[in-house]
């Protein structure tokens, strides 16, 4: 039995007791025997434990509901992006071109230059939101795993890329025996496309580019896989800010790109479980490390399609 | 014979959008074949000739340009409209609309469109797209059979974007 119980000088406390019948050699009830042990501290610690539990719970079903709420705004968001932003960047577009066309000998170079300007920062913002787009679609998009042969999907890559090479040199010098991971096959793609490509684009003021791809194992994290180059380099301190969305170190006529490659990139090692670093020495080229795990798992894998219907009125 | 057999009906909310679609489609030599409307509601009330629509002649379009976004009743509810009706489901359908959403495209060939157009940002890539339609148009006005209400049986167009 457990209870209150009020002591002699009015305090309470938390008692547990035991009733014992007593009975004489025949079996014959006589009375009971009680005895009650203080169990106050206990109860007490016990009651602090349950509600800190409770106030626990409250607070992750909260939290949920708010990151629930704050994943759906952002599915919106990029809904109305699509939407909403593309609409009149398709008329500032469209209405400029057409009204070249209307003026056409009219158009003195100044106002031809003026409309080239317009057109150019259109169709930049298209690019950014597209790009946009393809990294708020990937945080939704579920990753489909499955072995990929790593020297096909690098061979693939490497030939798209060294098929257009305007003229350069590059020597490719690729490991032999890259591994087979698992992973979605099309994202890796996407991710050796950018890393190689950016290799490729950062090496072109030499006169010789170097683009070196090679692996290792790391017990603990899984395959490790780096692409280094010979080419312009980077301020190390910079090296986080470089897989931010639309983060860029360089100018855009220096060379061309909206920032987004990379920030997908680390999107999508880390919806496989993996991570991207990189170190640099300005002028003198740079290393790109990442990660995937043997299992290839999904530790933050996202729900497959839960685009919002709601927008529409 | 319908009067006018070979209409282009546009349902567009955003009149820059409509006019670019119809300058887009009197390039392609399809001036003055198209009858637009703003929204969904007005969409129906054209093919069901109710309300402002009520006293039009002809039969139904041989083709429907469809708005996804739109106030009233949307591109989607059209689209079920249209392909759950016996009278209107031989209509071709092209979805023609900003949104690059795959979970859209999924959306509007699952309610039955015949095609989906996302439409490019520069005027020349959408004059392009444009050009596909206008092809198919012709294609429908040439092989359409002349008797019944509807012009096109065409079922087997594919995606144009």
């Amino acid at each position: 039995m457990q209870a209150w119980h009020k002591r002699k000088d009015g305090s309470e406390y938390w008692s547990h007791s035991v009733l014992i019948a007593l009975r004489d050699d025949d079996g014959e009830l006589k009375g009971f025997a009680k005895i009650n042990r203080d169990m106050t501290d206990a109860k007490r610690l016990d009651d602090l434990m349950r509600n800190i539990n409770d106030e626990l719970e409250n607070r992750v079903a909260n939290r949920t509901e708010q990151l629930l709420a704050a994943n759906k705004d952002l599915e919106s968001f990029s809904y109305s992006v699509s939407h909403d932003l593309r609409s009149p960047l398709r008329h500032i577009s469209s209405f400029v071109s057409l009204l070249e066309e209307h003026l056409q000998e009219q158009l003195d170079d100044t106002a031809r230059k003026y409309l080239g300007t317009i057109a150019g920062s259109a169709r930049h913002m298209s690019q950014l939101i597209d790009g946009l787009l393809a990294f708020s679609r990937l945080g939704r998009a579920a990753v489909n795993l499955n072995p990929v042969d790593l020297t096909q999907l690098v061979d693939a890559v490497v030939n798209q890329l060294a098929h257009d090479t305007g003229g350069r040199v590059v020597d490719w010098v690729i490991a032999p025996d890259l591994p087979v991971v698992q992973g979605d096959a099309l994202l890796l793609r996407e991710v050796w496309a950018n890393l190689l490509g950016n290799a490729f684009k950062y090496t072109r003021p030499r006169e010789r580019a170097r683009i070196e791809i090679g692996w290792s194992v790391d017990p603990a994290v899984g395959y490790s896989f780096y692409v280094r180059d010979n080419g312009v380099g980077f301020d190390t301190k910079y090296a986080q800010k470089l897989f931010g969305v639309f983060q860029r170190l360089h100018r855009p006529s220096e060379f061309e790109g909206t920032g987004i490659g990379l920030a997908l990139t680390r999107r999508i090692l880390e919806r496989h479980g993996g991570s991207i670093w990189a170190e640099s020495e300005l002028g003198k080229g740079s290393v790109f490390h990442f990660s995937l795990p043997f299992e290839g798992c999904n530790p933050i894998d996202a729900p497959t399609d839960s685009m919002p219907y709601a927008l529409e009125p | 014979m319908n009067t006018n057999a070979d209409a282009i009906l546009l349902v567009e909310d955003n009149p820059d959008d409509a006019e670019l679609t119809r300058l887009a489609l009197a390039r392609h030599g399809l001036d003055g074949r198209v009858t637009h409307v703003s929204d969904g509601m007005q969409a129906l009330d054209y093919l069901y000739r109710r309300d402002a629509f009520a006293e039009r002649t002809g039969g139904n379009p041989v083709l429907v340009l469809l708005d996804l976004k739109m106030p009233l009743l949307d591109g989607i509810g059209v689209l079920k409209e249209i392909k759950g009706s016996d009278a209107l489901r031989n209509i071709p359908v092209v979805v023609l609309t900003s949104s690059t959403e795959p979970s859209d495209l999924q959306r509007a060939y699952d309610a039955g469109t015949n095609a989906y157009i996302a439409k490019p940002t520069e005027f020349a890539q959408f004059l392009s797209a444009m050009k596909h339609v206008c092809e198919f148009w012709i294609n429908i006005n040439q092989t359409a059979p002349q008797s019944g209400s509807t012009g096109a049986r065409n079922t087997g167009f594919g995606d144009l974007s």
